[in-house]
């Protein structure tokens, strides 16, 4: 197919209103008016992550990790089975054309239906530099496979294996239950971050624990069987370089941002027994590798507001999620036990507060709570205790936020380009003439427009001729027409020079009589004889019509000039 | 699942030296009730999933419809047309368009601000 008009278009949302109640408020779709959108949806979301990357086809997309099936966890799940789900960024069910909940609920579930090991999923994050890659990390089925799932869900890669495949020994064979798991980087730099929660006690399979390891897995797609390049905190001494005591770490991620130089990791808990938040950011170099740690946090309870929840006491612990908005500087930190979310600093780690709850908490250990922001700056939470999927509006007054998101549409025009049959020709003129350009063109399939422009200054429209009345020395330059029809074509560069002085006063007299036509008639070559270069440059110019020649065409110029004793009038030339 | 909030926008109305166009209408759907919708808890919006159902068109046939989705009501939306080679020369700017929660829909006759009706064309999702 030619070339043809290609059109995009983008959609500029803007809220003039926003949340004006000064702390982060609910605002989950309630359609009927009394019941949220994700009422008894889900069994047990565990991950959500949500594509805020506006050149991204799938923008605004939300995929949600759900790790357990039934009415078992939550009467009334709908949305049955282990596996991703895909949602509009309006909450609801992609695609999904049946009548019922549950139905439209499960024709958007990507992963178990299609491949049968994934079970449990727990988190899920986008890659960070490529949103069309989806990764889950796979718990509770004893394999703690990774997967990764493209944007539609359509194609589903196994990339670490570490039942059947994974190595057996060495670093890479000590990761337990992988409880988030991160994809950076594309084609040969693309790296699978894991965070390891589990199996601290020496586990039967693996023997070490609390491990943050880095896998380099370039352009494999399934079953990465290489060593990790990177092993943070291995082993049981739950030593960390830069956090003392960190145990347990149970979610992670970048900032979000293409090209992004931090990694947030969250803790399950500070230590092995009591304390409460663990937090730390590692700065990352240009090729995705950590570098150093930009700050830690281990027991926020002095930076917490008064108020808030600070100990473990009072119920601060299975810090289950992480979630970062870098373009706001904040990020959100969750308890899966009380439910509640702490709002922090992400260029210092300090709690910024205020604290809010996000639904029901549980004790029980492994229902986590997960987190993620979209584009705009609001927090979604999905509670696998309580099977919700929740949106937070921000604090931030209205109108925060506008969408300039580029829309995926094209129009193509199927005819050829429009040709240029006849190019505008440079001329020259004088000051209070009128002069016009000219251009022949032809096309298929739509009507020609046009657009004049002197330089880069669009000086006309819509017509193949460009008249300029009156002309001033600033209508001098350089002259192109765009010509529109399926596709467009531009034209050579006419030039148009302007002459200041076009009165044939040719003896400088203020007069325009007698001794000037003698002067005028020395030039004279007749009809489409060329004039001498000497009488063709002459100024003022001999040639008054600027043809090339001077003949007869010239002499009515200069006839009404003629004024004998009187001054030239100026408008004897145009 | 069922969309609680699907609007087929009619009133999209456009600046044109040529006036209101015929598609142009007073049709406002459904602002009232939404604007009902929880006014302090407003959130950041923006839109996502512009699509358009077609896969070829001839404005000659009529306006071409598309769509996109709010995550949440908007105060005001526009849309921009734009030729894909110069971002910054917008040929069509379409107001006044459905600022529900979801899915909405907007028509576009194929004119630009100038009233100048563009190209029969295929369109192609780059998705």
């Amino acid at each position: 197919m030619p070339a043809g008009n290609d059109y995009k278009f983008r959609v500029i949302a803007v809220d003039a209103i926003g949340n004006t109640s000064g702390t982060w408020v609910d605002i989950t779709p309630k359609p009927d008016g009394v019941n949220e959108i994700g009422d008894a949806q889900f069994g047990a979301p565990q991950g959500i992550t949500i594509n805020r990357e506006p050149t991204s086809a799938h923008f605004g997309r939300i995929y949600i990790s759900n790790s357990a099936s039934t009415a078992s966890t939550n009467p009334g799940a709908t949305a049955a089975g282990d596996g991703l789900f895909l949602l509009n960024n309006d909450l609801t069910f992609r695609g999904g054309s049946a009548s019922t909940a549950a139905a439209a609920a499960n024709s958007s579930l990507v992963t178990s239906t299609t491949t049968s090991d994934v079970l449990s999923p727990w988190k899920c994050n986008i890659n960070q530099d490529n949103p069309n890659e989806i990764v889950v990390s796979d718990y509770l089925d004893g394999y703690e496979n990774v997967w990764v799932f493209n944007a539609d869900g359509t194609e589903v890669q196994r990339l670490l294996n570490s039942s059947t495949t994974g190595p057996s020994t060495g670093a890479a064979a000590n990761h337990g239950n992988q409880f988030c798991t991160l994809l950076s980087g594309i084609g040969t730099g693309r790296k699978l971050w894991a965070i390891d929660e589990d199996k601290d006690a020496g586990g039967t399979r693996f023997t070490g624990g609390y491990d943050l390891l880095r896998y380099d897995v370039g352009t494999t797609l399934s079953n990465y069987t290489g060593q990790p390049a990177e092993v943070k905190n291995g082993g049981t001494t739950h030593t960390n370089p830069t956090v003392t005591n960190f145990y347990s770490g149970w979610d992670m991620q970048f900032g979000r941002v293409k090209g992004t130089s931090r990694l947030y990791v969250a803790c399950r808990r500070g230590n092995a027994t009591t304390g409460n938040l663990a937090m730390v950011c590692w700065t990352l170099d240009g090729n995705g590798n950590l570098t150093g740690a930009l700050w830690s946090v281990q027991n926020p309870a002095l930076s917490v507001p008064a108020g808030l929840p600070d100990n473990y006491a009072e119920g601060w612990n299975y810090t289950s999620s992480i979630a970062v908005d870098e373009a706001r500087g904040r990020g959100a930190v969750v308890s899966a036990r009380v439910a509640k979310v702490l709002i922090f600093n992400t260029e210092t780690g300090a709690i910024i507060g205020p604290a809010f709850t996000v639904g029901n908490g549980s004790t029980t250990s492994y229902r986590g709570i997960d987190a993620d922001f979209d584009a705009a700056g609001n927090l979604y939470t999905a509670n696998a205790n309580d099977g919700h999927v929740r949106v937070w509006s921000p604090p931030d007054g209205p109108n925060s936020y506008t969408t300039p998101y580029s829309g995926t549409m094209l129009l193509n025009c199927p005819y050829a380009t429009p040709t240029i049959l006849v190019q505008p020709v440079s001329g020259k003129t004088c000051e209070g003439r009128s002069f016009t350009f000219s251009v022949v063109a032809e096309g298929h399939g739509a009507e020609l427009t046009y657009q004049w422009k002197r330089g880069s200054t669009v000086v006309g429209t819509n017509s193949p001729t460009l008249t300029l009345s009156s002309v001033t020395a600033a209508d001098a330059g350089n002259y192109t027409v765009t010509v529109n029809g399926c596709g467009s074509v531009t034209s050579s560069v006419a030039t148009l020079t302007v002459v200041a002085n076009c009165i044939p006063d040719y003896n400088g007299d203020n007069l325009v009589n007698q001794s000037d036509w003698v002067l005028w008639e020395a030039c004279a070559t007749g009809p489409d004889v060329p004039a001498s270069s000497e009488c063709l440059s002459a100024s003022p110019p001999k040639d008054l019509d600027f043809d090339g020649d001077v003949d007869q065409d010239d002499f009515g110029i200069f006839q009404k000039c003629l004024n004998g004793e009187y001054e030239p009038d100026p408008a004897c030339v145009r | 699942m069922k969309e609680w909030r699907s609007s087929m926008n009619t009133s999209c109305c456009a600046r044109s030296r040529l006036g209101v166009h015929a598609f142009c209408c007073a049709l406002i759907v459904g602002l009232g009730s939404l604007l009902a919708f929880n006014q302090q808890a407003r959130a950041n919006v923006f839109a996502a999933h512009l699509e358009t159902s077609a896969t070829s068109w001839n404005f000659q046939s009529g306006p071409i419809t598309f769509s996109y989705r709010l995550n949440q009501p908007a105060t005001s939306v526009n849309i921009e047309i734009y030729r894909a080679a110069d971002p910054n020369t917008v040929i069509r700017t379409i107001t006044n368009c459905p600022t529900a929660r979801g899915l909405n829909q907007v028509s576009w006759d194929g004119t630009d601000d100038l009233g100048t009706r563009c190209l029969p064309a295929t369109i192609t999702n780059s998705a």
